[in-house]
């Protein structure tokens, strides 16, 4: 499982940093959203793998006793997977709104109208 | 308790803020009341800090190293003493700067929230907690950015946002990977537990954060995003992010590589090293090309970050407190120098420099109030810049730093050619020969403010004696790490 998703995460981020290289901001952004994927699983990853085991302290014990899944990973990722969110929504409207005033995506143009 | 005000008071401002929405005049005083609190409460930051010793808070109760943890050494109460003074500036300079579209698309609740984030990475002692700051200070500051909406402002926040958002994920990854190692995410407790790592695996990780913190920094090579997108919105805002939001990116630098991984690793170290130099050469170069004011000060801006970033890398205590007086002074200077130049636009109607002149007849007190952060930046004694370039030059030359050095006087020296030149364009030069229509009244609300900061770069260089000691002190305090370190083991529960 923990190969499974080294590779995974190693495609995501080749196909991510391959489309951040685009000219087209439409691209760059589907870059962003598959980088931010990427950069999830890698705290997924980070804090282990450990099926059934949930972070329950059992009985008369008082401490954990060590296989347990974390569930730090998850909540840090539960943050980051919101936060993402909000800052992908602002990027969206942001390049839809270069669409609406430069008539295209390619970054190109964008500089070339601003030196008019 | 005091450390959480500092953060507390901008986060429920905002709120307040948002809610009289309606209200625009009573928002305008409430935004200036509610700076006037903050400052208050960093001043009381500071007292208790040099009083006492390390500030600290445990949010929840939990005991040290589980929850957040806020904790403020003489660093971060300086700093944030600093941007606060910047930010009550600002809430003044914002009354005439900032027009009604931005007004009312929430100019003043998205003020706040860049205070509480810019203040909260200042104070967190957690690591997590740090990127979560961050990403409060990127949310807020991409819609400054973008207000307006037209076509410079889109381009601008286009470079601003992306290289941005890779930042975070380089910083969200370099957590991960960091937590994967050592199972926490406090500060003082990674302190601890990164020096039982192989040294090899935390360079892994501290490059990720090199590359994170490298961008909000603007240090060589990842600048670019900053020079073309810092012109773009009104000059209150600009102001604001060239003063704070790249000093917390050094700010974070400064953190990682003197608690987390306190630069004994080579690589990392010559790596910095270059990109301070990088920084410094190329910021300076770019400068020199540029035909308007605010870019050429974007530049500079770049160029002077690349001291920072020179002081840190060298590793000794002393170019530690050179940096730490450096981006204190730093933060002063260029916000004064870009009000300066809202305030030229004011008048002028640009900073282009074939649209302006002869100010320097026309506008005295403005002409003043340009020229005295203008030498404070070049770094003419007995001015702010110049001491703690001293330190940061003395550090270089006699530890082997040669080219470091010579790259320090290299940018200082083009500094002082632009610095001269935008003087000669701006204030000497006669105004151009199309009478370009020129704005004769004085908005004091624009005025006050910049020689406020005038005053401050004024008192930062004369108190030059103080100020080496107490920066001096602040790194003496991260290079020992002591007061964060020994709280975690005193309050660390069975």
């Amino acid at each position: 499982m923990n190969l499974v998703l080294a590779l995974t995460i190693g495609f995501l981020f080749a196909t991510g940093t391959y489309l951040l290289l685009r000219r087209s901001t439409v691209k760059i952004l589907l870059g962003i959203v598959l980088l931010g994927n990427a950069t999830n699983l890698v705290v997924f990853l980070c804090a282990r793998l450990i099926r059934g085991r949930p972070p329950i302290i059992q009985g008369e014990d008082h401490v954990l006793h060590a296989p347990y899944a974390d569930p730090l990973g998850q909540a840090l990722i539960l943050t980051a997977i919101v936060i993402s969110f909000g800052v992908l929504a602002f990027a969206m409207i942001l390049v839809r709104r270069g669409y609406d005033i430069f008539g295209t995506d390619d970054t190109d143009t964008f500089i070339e109208e601003e030196q008019k | 308790m005091t450390v959480t005000l500092v953060v507390v008071i901008p986060l429920l401002m905002a709120a307040i803020l948002l809610a009289t929405w309606n209200f625009p005049k009573f928002r305008r005083r409430m935004s200036l009341a509610g700076m006037a609190v903050h400052l208050l409460a960093s001043a009381n930051l500071l007292m208790e800090v040099a009083d006492k010793g390390v500030a600290k808070a445990q949010l929840g109760s939990w005991p040290t190293p589980f929850g957040i943890a806020f904790s403020a050494d003489l660093l971060s109460a300086m700093l944030v003493l600093v941007a606060s003074i910047i930010g009550f500036t600002l809430s003044i300079y914002s009354t005439e700067n900032i027009d009604d579209s931005h007004r009312d698309f929430g100019f003043h609740p998205l003020f706040f929230v860049l205070m509480a984030g810019v203040c909260g990475a200042f104070v967190t002692g957690d690591l997590f907690n740090m990127f979560v700051w961050f990403e409060c200070i990127l949310l807020s500051s991409f819609v400054l950015l973008a207000l307006g909406g037209e076509k410079p402002q889109i381009r601008g926040a286009l470079n601003y946002v992306i290289p941005n958002l890779f930042s975070s994920m380089m910083f969200l990854c370099g957590l991960g990977l960091l937590y994967g190692v050592t199972g926490t995410l406090n500060m003082a407790d990674l302190a601890i537990k990164t020096s039982q790592i192989s040294p090899s695996l935390l360079t892994i990780i501290s490059l990720f954060f090199l590359t994170a913190f490298g961008i909000k920094a603007a240090i060589f090579p990842f600048f670019t995003w900053l020079p073309t997108s810092y012109h773009t919105p009104p000059a209150a805002v600009t102001a604001l992010f060239a003063g704070l939001l790249t000093k917390v990116g050094v700010y974070a630098l400064v953190r990682y590589f003197t608690l987390i991984d306190p630069l004994h690793n080579t690589i990392i170290q010559s790596l910095m090293l270059w990109g301070a130099v990088g920084t410094m050469v190329f910021g300076a170069l770019g400068a020199v090309a540029q035909r308007d004011v605010k870019r050429m000060l974007a530049y500079l801006l770049v160029s002077h970050i690349g001291y920072m970033i020179a002081g840190l890398a060298m590793g000794k205590t002393s170019s530690l407190g050179g940096t730490i007086y450096y981006m204190l002074h730093h933060i002063v200077v260029i916000t004064a120098l870009f009000y300066a130049a809202g305030i030229i636009e004011h008048h002028l109607g640009s900073t282009q420099f074939k649209n302006i002149g002869g100010l320097l007849k026309s506008r005295p007190y403005l002409s003043a109030m340009f020229f005295i952060p203008m030498l404070g930046l070049i770094g003419i004694p007995p001015l702010s810049g110049f001491w703690p370039k001293i330190v940061l030059l003395q550090t270089a030359f006699s530890d082997g730093f040669a080219i470091v050095g010579i790259a320090m006087i290299f940018a200082s020296l083009i500094t002082l050619y632009c610095m001269a030149r935008i003087w000669m364009e701006a204030f000497w030069k006669p105004k151009p020969d199309f009478e370009a229509e020129f704005i004769p009244e004085r908005p004091m609300a624009k005025y006050l403010p910049t020689g406020a900061l005038t005053l401050v770069i004024i008192f930062l260089g004369l108190a030059a004696g103080p100020m080496t000691k107490a920066s001096q002190q602040a790194a003496q305090q991260l290079r020992d790490a002591v007061p964060l370190t020994i709280t975690i083991s005193e309050d660390v529960s069975p």
